[in-house]
C-alpha cells in the first residue's frame, strides 16, 4: 500500500528494547485509512509496545511512525481515542462522573453519543465504579472510546478477560459505530474467533516484527479464516 | 457459523472463504428462492451486519453490487426494498440454477460419466421423483 | 478550553485524595485522641519550669515531608489504580497535567498547616490561661507561627518536586536514579528542619521566656529564591521525563 493519502498509520523500520529485551525489531506496518484493523498475535508479541507508541506514550529507538500524517505526540491525542492495556477507571468515580471527565478533558466527546451507548451498554449513570465487575467496567471505557468523534480509534486488548455477553455487546457497539461513522480502529486482540468477521485489515505480530499483513477478504481467499493463519503462523 | 435467520433469507457464512461473495451470494439465493418477495424490504447495512456480526463495510460492499445488478433498489429515507421487475429475479434463478448445473456436470464429468449417461441417470430420477 | 481542563484537572486531584480520607472514619477517632492528649499534657506538663507551647512546634519538622508524601502519592495513583493510560494520553502538556496534581498536593498540605497552626494556636491560648506570663504571648506564639509558614512555603515546592521526580523517574529509563533522589529527599528533609529553626536551634533569649524567636532578617529570605530555583528546575525535568523517558 503506496498511496500515502490513504493510510491512517504507517511504521518504517521501527525498533523499540526494554534494557537487553527486543520488544519491536524492524516494524513495518501501513493501516488503511478508514479501515477496522486487527493487530493480532500472541502475548509478548509486541502488540501493546505499538500501541503505546502510536499514542505517544513511548518512543521508538530508531523508525519513524506516522500517525494521521503526523508523529505520535499528546497534541495529537486530541484526535485519537485510545483504551489503554489493562486499563481501569478512576474507582471514587460513579458513572456518571465519568462522562464528566470524558466532556471536560476529551476534545470530541459527544455526549448524547455516551448517553445512547450507556443504554446499549447496559450502564446507569449512578453506578459506582468500585463495585462494578470487570466486564461493566470495560463497558464503561468503551462507551467514553466510542462516544468521541474522532478520526482514530486504538483499542488495546478489549476483550480481554470479559465475560461473553459484555463482549456481545461490545460488539454490537462497534458494529454499531462502524455503520454510522468514517473512522480508522485499529484493535489488538488474541481472541480471534469472536471478532475476525469484524476486521478489514489484519497485522499478524510475532516477536517483535510484522509476519503478515494485508487485506482480510483477500486472506480468505488465499489461506483461509484469520483463525486459520493464526495457526498457521504461531503453531 | 451456523445459519441465522434475518428479514426472511437465511444465511450460513464460512469464514474460512470471503464474506462479502457469501452474503451476495446467500441474498441473490433468497431473493431467486423467493424466500424474500418482490417488492420486500431488506435489512438495512446496519440491521444486517450486527445480525450477522460481520463488518458493516462487507454488507455494504454487497448490497451495492446488488443494487447495481438492480437486483434491489434504495429508496431515500426508507431502506432497501427488492425490484419488483420479475424479469430480474427470474435472470437470477436462471443464473443461479446454470450454476448448479456447471456444478453438476463438472462432478459428474469428474466422476467419468458421459453425457447419454447422464441423461439417462436424470430420466430414472425424474421419474422416482413422480411416484 | 485547557483552563476549563486544568481547573478541572485539579478539582479532579483533590476529590480522588478526600476519598480516601472520608473513608478513614479512623482520622476523626485520630484528631480528637491528639488534641485530648495534647490538652492532658499541657495541663501535667505546664507546670514544669521549662515548658512552653512554642515547643509543640517543632513537630512542623514533619511537613516538608508530609508534602514529598502527598506528592509521591498523586503521582503513583495512576500507575496504582491502573489509570495511568488514560492521563498519559489526554491532549495537554505535561507541564498542565503535573501541576494540576502539585497544585492539589499544595492545596492539601496548605490545609494541614493552617488546622496544624490553628491547634497549637487553641493550646496556646490554653496555656496562656492557665499560666499567664510564665509562657510565651499569644502575639508572641503568632509571630513564630506565622514565620514558620512563611520558611514552610518556601520549602514545600521543593520538596513537592522532589515527590513528582521520583515517582517518574522510577517508571522511566533512568530507575537508577531512584536512590539518589532518595538521598537529595532526605537532604531536603533534614535541610528544612534546620531551614525552620533559623539555622540551629530554636532561640530563646532572655530570662523572662519572652522568646526571640526566629528572626531573620528581612535580606535572609533570599534563600528562598534559590530554593524555588532548584524547584522549577526539578519540575522541568519531571516534565521532560514525562515526555521523552516513560517506560511500561
Amino acid at each position: 500500500m503506496n498511496d500515502t493519502a490513504n493510510v491512517a498509520i504507517r511504521a518504517e523500520d521501527v525498533c523499540k528494547s526494554y534494557g537487553s529485551r527486543q520488544a519491536i525489531r524492524n516494524l513495518n506496518m501501513a493501516v488503511p485509512a478508514h479501515s477496522v484493523t486487527a493487530i493480532l498475535g500472541p502475548n509478548g508479541a509486541g502488540k501493546s509496545t505499538l500501541m503505546r507508541m502510536i499514542t505517544g506514550m513511548e518512543t521508538p529507538d530508531t523508525g519513524t511512525f506516522s500517525v494521521l500524517g503526523r508523529k505520535p505526540s499528546w497534541e495529537l491525542n486530541r484526535w485519537i481515542a485510545y483504551l489503554p492495556d489493562r486499563a481501569q477507571w478512576y474507582s471514587h468515580h460513579m458513572v456518571e462522573h465519568a462522562l464528566e471527565w470524558a466532556r471536560t478533558l476529551q476534545p470530541g466527546f459527544n455526549e448524547m453519543r455516551a448517553r445512547d451507548l450507556m443504554v446499549t451498554l447496559d450502564l446507569d449513570a449512578s453506578m459506582k465504579v468500585e463495585g462494578m465487575s470487570k466486564g461493566e467496567e470495560a463497558r464503561l471505557m468503551l462507551a467514553l472510546c466510542l462516544a468521541r468523534d474522532v478520526p482514530l480509534l486504538v483499542l488495546d486488548e478489549p476483550f480481554s478477560g470479559i465475560d461473553m455477553i459484555s463482549r456481545e455487546r461490545i460488539v454490537a457497539a462497534l458494529i454499531d459505530s462502524f455503520s454510522e461513522r468514517e473512522q480508522t480502529v485499529l484493535i489488538s486482540t488474541h481472541e480471534i474467533a469472536e471478532t475476525e468477521s469484524l476486521f478489514d485489515y489484519a497485522v499478524f505480530v510475532d516477536k517483535g516484527v510484522a509476519v503478515l499483513a494485508g487485506d482480510v477478504e483477500r486472506m480468505r481467499a488465499e489461506r483461509g479464516s484469520l483463525q486459520q493463519v493464526y495457526r498457521q503462523l504461531y503453531g | 457459523m451456523e445459519e441465522i435467520r434475518v428479514g426472511g433469507m437465511y444465511f450460513s457464512l464460512d469464514l474460512s472463504l470471503p464474506l462479502y461473495e457469501q452474503v451476495l451470494e446467500q441474498v441473490r439465493s433468497s431473493i431467486a428462492k423467493g424466500e424474500i418477495a418482490l417488492g420486500d424490504k431488506i435489512p438495512s447495512v446496519r440491521e444486517l451486519a450486527q445480525a450477522l456480526k460481520i463488518n458493516p463495510n462487507t454488507v455494504m460492499r454487497a448490497y451495492q453490487e446488488l443494487e447495481r445488478e438492480q437486483l434491489t433498489e434504495t429508496r431515500r429515507g426508507q431502506g432497501t426494498y427488492i425490484t419488483s421487475d420479475i424479469a430480474k429475479v427470474d435472470l437470477i434463478r436462471y443464473r443461479v440454477a446454470d450454476k448448479a448445473i456447471e456444478e453438476f456436470l463438472s462432478k459428474m464429468t469428474g466422476l467419468g460419466f458421459e453425457t447419454p449417461e447422464i441423461d439417462k441417470l436424470l430420466r430414472i430420477k425424474r421419474g422416482e421423483a413422480h411416484e | 478550553m485547557p483552563k476549563g481542563a486544568f481547573r478541572y484537572l485539579i478539582k479532579h486531584e483533590i476529590i480522588a485524595e478526600m476519598g480516601r480520607i472520608r473513608q478513614g472514619k479512623w482520622i476523626w477517632f485520630y484528631a480528637v485522641f491528639i488534641l485530648l492528649l495534647a490538652g492532658a499534657s499541657v495541663a501535667v506538663w505546664g507546670y514544669d519550669e521549662n515548658y512552653d507551647p512554642s515547643y509543640f512546634l517543632f513537630t512542623a519538622y514533619m511537613f516538608p515531608f508530609m508534602i514529598f508524601g502527598f506528592a509521591v502519592r498523586t503521582l503513583k495513583r495512576e500507575w496504582n489504580g491502573g489509570t495511568s493510560g488514560w492521563w498519559l494520553t489526554l491532549p495537554y502538556s505535561r507541564v498542565l497535567l503535573l501541576g494540576a496534581k502539585a497544585i492539589a498536593a499544595f492545596v492539601q498540605i496548605v490545609a494541614c498547616m493552617v488546622v496544624y497552626f490553628a491547634i497549637v494556636m487553641l493550646l496556646g491560648v490554653y496555656s496562656r490561661i492557665m499560666f499567664g506570663a510564665r509562657v510565651t504571648s499569644i502575639s508572641g506564639l503568632f509571630d513564630l507561627e506565622a514565620q514558620l509558614f512563611a520558611v514552610l512555603l518556601g520549602i514545600v515546592p521543593l520538596m513537592l518536586v522532589i515527590g513528582l521526580l521520583i515517582v517518574a523517574v522510577r517508571r522511566s529509563r533512568m530507575k537508577w536514579l531512584v536512590p539518589l533522589l532518595w538521598i537529595v529527599m532526605g537532604v531536603g528533609g533534614n535541610l528544612s528542619g534546620w531551614m525552620m529553626t533559623g539555622g540551629g536551634g530554636l532561640i530563646i533569649a532572655g530570662t523572662e521566656k519572652e522568646l526571640a524567636l526566629i528572626s531573620y532578617p528581612p535580606s535572609l529570605w533570599i534563600w528562598i529564591v534559590p530554593v524555588w530555583a532548584v524547584a522549577a528546575l526539578l519540575f522541568a525535568a519531571t516534565v521532560r521525563v514525562c515526555n521523552k523517558h516513560l517506560q511500561a
